[in-house]
């Protein structure tokens, strides 16, 4: 094993800076924490703003995180408030909700984000199983991010098409994950 | 796929789907909030959706095209209902393709474009005050001993027990400080000294440096001071230039307390906080020169150690190919292989890719920066197990996949990939069949702190034990278990690159940003503390 007392190791015995040891947690959980923001902030661009935000509050609250419990639980908790308190700083929102149902929204996004892990990796496998076709549609928005009129324009279809294509394609996936997860369960 | 969206959700879907988009009018808006109060799961539908379109930007960002560019595939998807295909033809599909595979950053007239890829980055911190650049030797005691060379220094105890290192603050003033030594880093321009010795060098621009004892606080006016601290016979300070001011600890610098010492003098406070005048004696602390002498000295000493270890592996009957990455001046483009008789023979073509400094003066790196950077190997030969080591520096993390060594094309019984994520996983791909994932990927190894330093990379494809080991720095940090395992074969490969054999004309961008100092391949497991030695001989400083 590596001498940790030289200084010039980094194995897992060498207590890290905690900005160190935050940053690390941060990107291992960062989509996990994303898409708890989306789920109640339903913007992407807003989501990711909300994240920026989210960042800053959980570092200055750093010291207060239990090393070795569930990272991205703690930052949904810290970040619940952040975005109350940005929804209602909104003059308009996408999708208008009393603080109830918005309660209950970000109850079930935490409850769904356990497996956030599980649902990944059945998301990656689940891309395989699309026609190409799709998953070009998909890459466009989500990694070119193209917008949907565009899209509509690269493919010489209405947007119609393009918009009942795309919500097939999430359904889709959402029910070929929900069946993943529900197979390696009962494995 | 055979899956069918489950009855039910159909106007829900199409609503969250507008939501999504961002095109919910207001009375769809009341429409979905009625529905998520009345319809059971509603909520729960809508978060999966949103955890949907995250995980998509996440897995698209980073997701091997290689499965899409076989000519199979292709085939099949020619024969898709999806009426596009016979839609697209010339410039659509061109652009289509480009925006597909083409660095984002490559498409100017598209500025939004890079928005999403970027977008979820979290905010970063650096907390640090000081920088610790050389070390000689060090031992560090205690809880705050500092991760690598070149890491960032955070507030803090740094304890030394023996040796020597060079801590530069941020505010521009340097120290040596000596084993042992307790010093306490305060701020940018502060820190207290518990124990031990330091030499310290303050440029008029971080002039007001401060050093506080138990005995005093020092404040510097631009010079060169040396300062001992222990408990029995309290403080010294020796003024080799310049001009430094004393006061009395916790006095807040009251004038009262103040006394000037000036270069060539000096003053030793004692534990009662009685003061005498005393020479300076510039010999008693090491001076910048003599630390980079010292320096410069340990490390030949060290390269001699790690000459052995090159000329024991050139031997080694376990090896498949070792590259050591010196510069032939002969033919520098040609990556030359080491020999059992000594010699070495070329074994690589080096397209693109640069003669740089690596790990230490005088050793040779390759620099891959360049979407055309490579060096093209061939690797005959199949193996049950095999190791794989390196240093590398990683100089960003631009790409979705930064590619390390990879066999030509993908779907190839023993095809073997080994590249870092765009979010600093590391993963060794090793193509079996199509309903195995090939894939074991570490958790998040590597992020902003490590680019621009060296680090010693290894994997090892454990046959026997169904098992893929990560280490990090001679250390393990990940092992996946294999479902399935085939015989590896590397064959025709790239180092640093990819070659995805599906396009001739047209390739995703996945070259390694950053340098290459060593690469070596083992046809058989090795264990951790053969690669534990590895990083300990090789590694850039003492």
């Amino acid at each position: 094993m590596a001498d940790a007392e030289n200084g010039t190791n980094r194995g897992a015995q060498t207590p890290s800076a905690p900005e160190e040891v935050f940053t690390r947690l941060l990107l291992a959980n960062q989509t996990r924490i994303y898409g708890f923001i989306l789920a109640l902030v339903h913007d992407r661009a807003a989501a990711s703003d909300v994240l920026q935000d989210v960042s800053v509050v959980l570092w200055r609250k750093f010291d207060r995180f239990e090393p070795g419990t569930d990272f991205a639980a703690w930052a949904m908790s810290v970040a619940r408030l952040s975005i109350f308190e940005w929804r209602r700083r909104q003059k308009k929102l996408p999708l208008p909700l009393d603080d109830d149902q918005l309660t209950r929204l970000a109850d079930e996004a935490v409850a769904l984000s356990f497996d956030f892990e599980d649902r990944l990796g059945a998301l990656r496998r689940c891309l395989q199983e699309l026609m190409e076709r799709d998953r070009n549609l998909l890459r466009l928005r989500y990694m070119a991010g193209e917008t949907m009129t565009r899209i509509a324009e690269l493919a010489a279809v209405s947007r119609v098409a393009i918009h009942k294509r795309m919500n097939r394609l999430h359904a889709l996936l959402i029910e070929c994950i929900r069946q993943r997860l529900t197979v390696e369960e009962s494995e | 796929m055979k899956h069918k969206p489950q009855a039910g959700w159909e106007r829900l879907d199409a609503l969250i789907g507008a939501l999504r988009e961002g095109e919910l009018g207001p009375e769809e808006a009341t429409e979905l909030k009625q529905l998520l109060a009345t319809q059971p799961g509603a909520h729960r539908r809508l978060s999966e959706h949103m955890f949907l379109v995250a995980a998509l930007e996440a897995e698209l960002v980073s997701c091997d095209p290689e499965n899409d560019l076989t000519p199979a595939a292709r085939k099949a998807s020619r024969m898709a209902w999806w009426k596009w295909g016979a839609a697209i033809t010339g410039l659509a599909a061109v652009l289509a393709l480009l925006a597909v595979l083409w660095p984002i950053s490559r498409v100017p007239e598209r500025p939004a474009a890079n928005t999403f890829a970027a977008a979820t980055r979290p905010v970063l911190f650096d907390s640090g005050v000081a920088v610790l650049t050389k070390v000689i030797d060090a031992r560090w005691a205690g809880p705050g001993r500092p991760a690598t060379i070149g890491a960032s220094l955070r507030p803090g105890r740094l304890q030394l027990a023996a040796g020597a290192a060079r801590i530069e603050f941020y505010s521009g003033a340097t120290v040596i400080l000596e084993g042992p030594a307790d010093l306490e880093l305060i701020s940018a321009s502060e820190a207290i000294l518990h124990s031990g010795r330091l030499r310290a060098f303050v440029p008029s621009q971080a002039q007001g440096f401060t050093l506080h004892s138990r005995q005093l606080e020092l404040v510097d006016r631009g010079t060169e001071f040396g300062l001992e601290v222990n408990d029995l016979e309290g403080s010294r300070v020796h003024v080799f230039r310049g001009k430094v001011e004393l006061f009395d600890p916790n006095s807040g610098r009251s004038p009262s307390s103040k006394s000037d010492l000036s270069e060539g003098t000096g003053l030793h406070v004692d534990p009662r906080l009685a003061k005498t005048p005393i020479t300076p004696a510039p010999a008693r602390f090491t001076s910048l020169h003599d630390f980079n002498e010292r320096s410069s000295a340990r490390l030949r000493e060290h390269i001699r150690g790690w000459e052995d270890l090159s000329r024991q592996l050139r031997r080694d009957p376990r090896v498949v190919a070792y590259y050591p990455f010196e510069r032939e001046p002969a033919d520098d483009r040609a990556l030359n292989e080491a020999t059992p008789d000594g010699k070495e023979r070329p074994a690589g073509s080096i397209v693109g890719a640069n003669w740089s400094e690596g790990r230490w003066p005088g050793k040779d790196a390759l620099e891959f920066k360049r979407p055309g950077d490579r060096v093209r190997v061939n690797l005959p030969g199949q193996w049950e197990s095999l190791t794989l080591t390196a240093w590398i520096r990683v100089d960003g993390f631009d790409n979705g996949w930064s590619s390390l060594i990879l066999s030509d094309g993908w779907k190839r019984p023993g095809a073997l990939h080994w590249q870092i994520a765009h979010n600093g996983q590391i993963e060794l791909a090793v193509f079996a069949d199509d309903r195995h994932d090939p894939n074991s990927r570490s958790p998040v190894a590597l992020g902003p702190y490590d680019l621009g330093r060296w680090m010693h990379l290894a994997v090892v494809y454990d046959r026997n034990r169904k098992q893929v080991t990560h280490y990090l720095d001679g250390a393990a940090f990940s092992r996946s278990e294999l479902a399935v395992t085939v015989p590896l074969s590397i064959r025709n490969a790239e180092i640093g690159n990819w070659n995805t054999l599906a396009h001739p004309d047209i390739n995703p961008i996945r070259n390694f940003n950053g340098r290459m100092d060593e690469l070596v391949i083992f046809r058989e497991a090795l264990s951790a503390g053969e690669i534990a030695r590895f990083y300990e001989v090789g590694r850039p400083q003492p």
